[in-house]
């Protein structure tokens, strides 16, 4: 049992993973040897020491503080239960794109093609190339049209709103 | 009788902000005491504490709580510390340096005295300080914080082996530091 040996274990201290007799070589080897002697004595001392190291004091106002920085991020970004994020606890308000709009125009474009029916026009009298003359149901009166016009309107405005409503929150 | 950190942190997450106080209360010096051997300076160690809390906080979904609460604390204050030392310049190469060099710049030897009162825990406190940022950051979290191997091998995100040459590395270096000045104070008196 050398000197390096010895002082190696005391320094695994716990972690060292021999068998009994071996320790019982070691320490034996301490109890007769200065140096590993002191070093022994001197790691039992400081493993004891280290469990028992102080608690510095802290400020005072380390509480009061915490809670008032936590309140101004909260009052920033309100988020009533802590550590989750509010997006993840708004409720969900259904789709994000205005379906009103879409839905107008397509309950417009119903009602004319319902008005309409049965009253065929020729839009197509004659045949141009691969187009053959047909029959189509299209609105007649002004009125339908403007409906129809109205609703294709309100279409493309449900289709876009929910895009330009994107862009400006990734610009903000 | 004193509510669990449990019944505290399920109080928080049901929107009891203010709860949260208590488990600052409970907790904020033995996390200073780590924070401050961490960046050893009191100011940076202060601050470092509350933004452990704050984050602590505003994550507190992240912790699983059928751990203890205090590893994890710890795990959030050690890799905040690491930041501020970075950001700080207290680079690895500055660090371990022997005792009788000059202190690293904004350490304070003495603004550490004044937070530990007894005179003999002032030497053990100054030589684990000297000891570099991971093998003192494995003692104060083994010895005085009494963590299990496992938990500071996730805190710290190395392996077990990693974290038992650190404290193996740490004894030998304190046995031979504390030796060193042992001796000399002793030749000193003869």
């Amino acid at each position: 049992m050398t000197c390096n040996h010895v002082l190696g274990l005391i320094d695994a201290g716990p972690f060292a993973d021999y068998p009994p007799a071996h320790f019982d070589a070691a320490w034996q080897h301490a109890r007769q040897c200065p140096t590993c002697g002191r070093a022994l004595k001197m790691a039992t001392a400081f493993t004891a020491d280290l469990a028992a190291l102080p608690e510095p004091t802290p400020p005072s106002d380390v509480a009061a503080v915490v809670l008032a920085r936590i309140a101004e991020i909260e009052h920033v970004d309100p988020a009533p239960i802590a550590g989750v994020s509010p997006k993840r606890l708004a409720p969900s308000r259904g789709p994000h794109w205005p379906m009103w709009p879409s839905l107008g125009g397509l309950a417009a474009g119903l009602v004319v093609v319902l008005l309409g029916y049965g009253t065929p026009v020729n839009i197509m009298p004659f045949s141009a190339g691969w187009m053959s003359p047909g029959l189509a149901g299209m609105p007649a009166a002004p009125t339908e049209v403007l409906v129809l016009a109205a609703g294709i309107g309100l279409y493309v405005a449900g289709l876009f709103i929910p895009l330009s409503g994107k862009q400006r929150s990734a610009n903000g | 009788v004193t509510p669990s950190d449990g019944d505290v942190i399920r109080e928080v997450r049901r929107g009891a902000r203010d709860a949260f106080g208590q488990l600052v209360q409970t907790y904020q010096a033995r996390l200073f005491g780590l924070v401050l051997m961490l960046v050893r300076e009191p100011t940076g160690a202060e601050e470092v504490t509350q933004d452990t809390f704050v984050r602590a906080y505003t994550h507190l979904d992240a912790y699983d709580d059928r751990r203890p609460f205090y590893p994890w604390l710890a795990s959030i204050a050690v890799r905040l510390a690491q930041n501020w030392l970075r950001r700080h310049g207290r680079t690895a190469r500055r660090e371990g340096t022997s005792l009788e060099s000059e202190p690293e710049p904004g350490t304070s030897a003495t603004a550490l005295d004044v937070l530990v009162a007894d005179e003999g825990r002032q030497r053990l406190w100054r030589v684990v300080a000297a000891l570099s940022s991971g093998e003192r950051t494995a003692v104060m979290l083994y010895y005085r914080d009494e963590m299990a191997v496992s938990d500071i091998a996730r805190a710290l995100g190395v392996t077990t082996g990693t974290i038992k040459t650190l404290l193996f590395r740490a004894r030998r270096h304190l046995r031979e530091r504390l030796g060193a000045s042992t001796i000399s104070h002793e030749d000193m008196s003869a």
